[in-house]
């Protein structure tokens, strides 16, 4: 009930946050210019990576449940297919029933220039092998440089054979590797098959730096906005000397409640408007241009998003993560921000929480470069950098479900702790005036605040 | 109703800024708390209202735990404040929200305190001006003006805002905390009186203020600290009467200069022929007055009372200061 009690007025801070942010021009503006670049980005890619104008029909794409016909037969020659297969999964009878001439090459010593340099210009050489150091198996494609082959021939190639290779494997997995995989990993147990696990080997590197990359940016600026913002919210109410005058009607915590949660609208109902935006945008943009160009020209850098984990249930654990985040890093900004008795601090008490942010950040950019899954299991778990690492690792097939219920509750208990610390300080840093309070002053506060919340002798 | 506050303590580390403070009120009134710069008044007023922790001591509203979830309150606070940037309508409507007031009333209750504190040109748009004629004979587009901000207000219009939202909920206890301060002689006579109405509406008042006259014309009973301890505390009529009437204001057409030696009368001023003097007791003045009238000295006023408050708080403020 103290709780509860602690909280009256919650609301009513939250609406006028709320409203007032809004009928601030400059954060109109920002959204609007948010909205355009969603709406803009993804006819502006289609363009920028080749999609027809005029065509949203796919051209050249093999359906998942269609039966490829024939590959290289769009030009007025055949194309002859030269397969070094070092997979030992039986490449060439998969591909056999898609190509006119399929020449397969003997050896295991990968490809040499001069086998490069003799391909003609209707020739194509693949090499499939298993590239140890990554731990993933890889396709590479050679043609002469004069070469006339489709680009959408090539990726349906690669597309075929990746998709082969993933089969096999999941048929050579045995029953008794089966179950040793349910047994001995807690990440491998929670999978529950082999096909799952495996398919994790299959996120290249690239597709994984990506998908850290922009979720990382994503919650950077996300936390970044809504710190600075909960901040000077917070300083601009004890410069103004409001904080007598609203204390009178409102408990410390609840006013600090209602801007985080004012924020937490502002910040997701943005995120959501963009998602809106771009969603609406690719529709709209299908029908002019083909939007298919983004994926193939995405695939030609070597980001591929189909072995991702991706579906609804990803949507909302990215959604739970980002809530986790926001709510560790805004009630580390209130604090901040309750240190503060003037607008001139406001840097200062912004530094602490842009280093943490931070270094979340560069450890995350780090972590994603390197295909360990140890080194992605003990980064899900560290609070501050689990906020930027876990929900990708689990995307990426690095981590299991367990090990981010793990990281998710850890990240919980950092909320709770930190909300403990605030409610027994918060009172006595939002009434002090004069220097900046540095968190050994917070810890003395607490030392000698031990009871917290609405003490009373 | 009552307010009782009782052995109400705070201590930062091994300083103490407020000492066992008590003080009653089992009746609406008003009731002053006075006293020097860093006395403790301010810690107090927050301790009772909640806003700072307490090292012991409570505070009951009709006997029971004060709170202002419980207690309708209304503060002005002596540290003003209100957003500089935002509209001041919706900072009166979210403070009467935060006080439980509904909007529809919130906005009746501004509109009436607007009219009386002169303000309503600060909260509502001007009205748009008929619009006139262009060169073309067509009518041009007039904007009405939009009302001000907080940071166009001068000191005295913030004043009036924030003695608003003390008094937006009608509240049961009112806070003041140097309510006159800064105020012109034209607005705080417009002070006084709201001061007066919620008197007479039988609102319990507490009021700090250095303004010794104002507390002197308002409060009932008194609370003098000084570096945290109170240093006098009671019924206002009462404490004067127990210092005696010793304040003699004289105007006479001759010189007394003479008759004061050995009189028991002290002179304290003296202006042409008007003197102001301090006697030991009232039979010292009426001797002295005597004296005069049997000497022929015309006398043309004479008025003897009580010490003022300001008397009073100087000599016991002053008195500890020497102690110390």
């Amino acid at each position: 009930m103290k709780i509860f009690e602690e909280m009256r007025g919650v609301g009513q801070v939250y609406r006028f946050t709320l409203t007032q942010h809004w009928k601030n021009r400059a954060n109109v503006i920002s959204l609007i210019i948010m909205l355009v670049i969603s709406m803009a980005i993804v006819p502006l890619s289609s363009l920028m990576m080749g999609g027809a104008i005029g065509g949203g029909e796919e051209v050249g794409q093999i359906e998942d449940d269609a039966e490829p016909g024939f590959l290289f037969t769009a030009g007025e020659e055949i194309i002859t297919v030269y397969l070094r297969d070092e997979t030992g999964y039986a490449l060439a009878d998969l591909l056999t029933p898609h190509l006119q001439r399929l020449r397969v090459m003997s050896g295991d010593a990968g490809v040499t220039e001069e086998e490069i340099a003799a391909l003609h210009d209707h020739a194509l050489l693949v090499h499939a092998f298993y590239a140890a150091e990554v731990g993933q198996y890889r396709i590479e494609t050679y043609t002469s440089e004069t070469s006339q082959i489709h680009a959408e021939d090539l990726n349906d190639l690669i597309w075929l054979l990746s998709s082969g290779i993933e089969d096999a494997k999941a048929e050579t997995v045995t029953a008794q590797e089966q179950a040793w995989l349910d047994t001995v990993s807690l990440s491998y147990a929670e999978r529950g098959n082999a096909s799952d696990l495996l398919a994790a080997e299959d996120v290249g590197m690239e597709t994984s730096f990506t998908v850290e990359y922009i979720y990382a940016i994503l919650l950077l600026m996300l936390c970044m906005m809504s710190s600075s913002f909960i901040i000077r919210a917070v300083v601009e109410e004890k410069s103004s000397k409001l904080i007598d005058l609203l204390m009178v009607s409102v408990r410390p915590l609840a006013l600090l409640c209602g801007k985080i949660l004012a924020m937490m609208t502002v910040v997701f109902g943005t995120l959501l408007a963009v998602a809106a935006g771009v969603g609406l945008s690719n529709a709209v943009t299908g029908l002019f241009l083909d939007t298919s160009a983004i994926g193939g020209g995405l695939e030609n850098m070597g980001i591929s998003f189909s072995a991702l984990h991706l579906g609804w249930d990803t949507a909302i654990i990215v959604l739970i993560s980002l809530v986790l985040s926001y709510l560790t890093y805004s009630i580390m900004s209130g604090i901040a921000g309750a240190s503060c008795s003037s607008m001139n601090d406001t840097d200062a008490a912004m530094m602490g929480v842009t280093f943490t942010l931070l270094f979340g950040y560069i450890v995350s950019c780090v972590v994603a470069a390197i295909p360990s899954r140890g080194v992605a299991v003990v980064t899900s778990l560290i609070p501050f950098v689990s906020s930027f690492c876990a929900p990708v690792h689990y995307v990426c097939g690095r981590i299991g479900i367990a090990v981010l219920l793990l990281s998710w509750l850890i990240q919980a208990a950092v909320i709770l702790l930190l909300a403990r610390f605030g409610a027994k300080i918060y009172r006595d840093l939002i009434m002090h005036q004069g220097k900046r309070l540095r968190l050994r002053d917070m810890r003395a506060m607490v030392k000698t605040n031990k009871g917290g919340m609405h003490r009373e002798a | 109703m009552s307010l009782t506050v009782r052995d109400l303590t705070k201590k930062y580390g091994d300083k103490t800024v407020l000492d066992h403070l008590s003080f009653e009120m089992p009746e609406s009134g008003v009731y002053a708390i006075l006293g020097t710069n860093g006395a403790g008044k301010t810690t107090a007023i927050r301790m009772m209202l909640g806003m700072l922790s307490r090292d012991a001591g409570e505070v009951l509203w009709n006997g029971k735990p004060f709170d202002t979830s419980v207690c309708n309150v209304g503060y002005l606070a002596e540290e003003r404040g209100l957003y500089p940037k935002y509209s001041l309508m919706d900072q009166l409507l979210y403070f009467a929200g935060l006080r439980g007031v509904s909007r529809s009333d919130a906005k009746k209750r501004i509109r009436y305190w607007a009219d009386r504190l002169e303000v309503g040109e600060y909260l509502y748009p001007a009205p748009a001006v008929a619009p006139a004629l262009g060169e073309r004979g067509r009518a041009r587009r007039v904007k009405s003006v939009p009302p001000k901000k907080a940071d166009q207000l001068s000191k005295g219009n913030q004043q009036k805002i924030q003695l608003m939202t003390a008094l937006i909920s009608d509240p049961e206890l009112l806070i003041l905390d140097e309510p006159l301060s800064g105020l012109d002689p034209v607005n705080t006579d417009l002070f006084k009186s709201i001061i007066r109405e919620e008197i007479a509406k039988g609102k319990y008042l507490i009021m700090s203020s250095h303004q010794m006259a104002t507390v002197e014309e308002f409060c009932n009973d008194i609370t003098i600290l000084n570096r945290s301890k109170t240093v006098l505390q009671g019924h206002l009529p009462t404490i004067k009467k127990s210092y005696g009437r010793v304040n003699l204001s004289l105007k006479t057409e001759g010189d007394i200069l003479p008759y004061l030696p050995g009189s028991g009368v002290s002179l304290v001023h003296a202006k042409e022929y008007e003197y102001t003097l301090k006697v030991e007791n009232e039979t010292c003045a009426n001797a002295l007055l005597a004296r005069l009238l049997a000497d022929g000295v015309p006398v043309i006023t004479f008025d003897l009372r009580e010490p003022s408050l300001h008397e009073i708080f100087v000599e016991k403020v002053g008195d500890v200061h020497e102690d110390i």
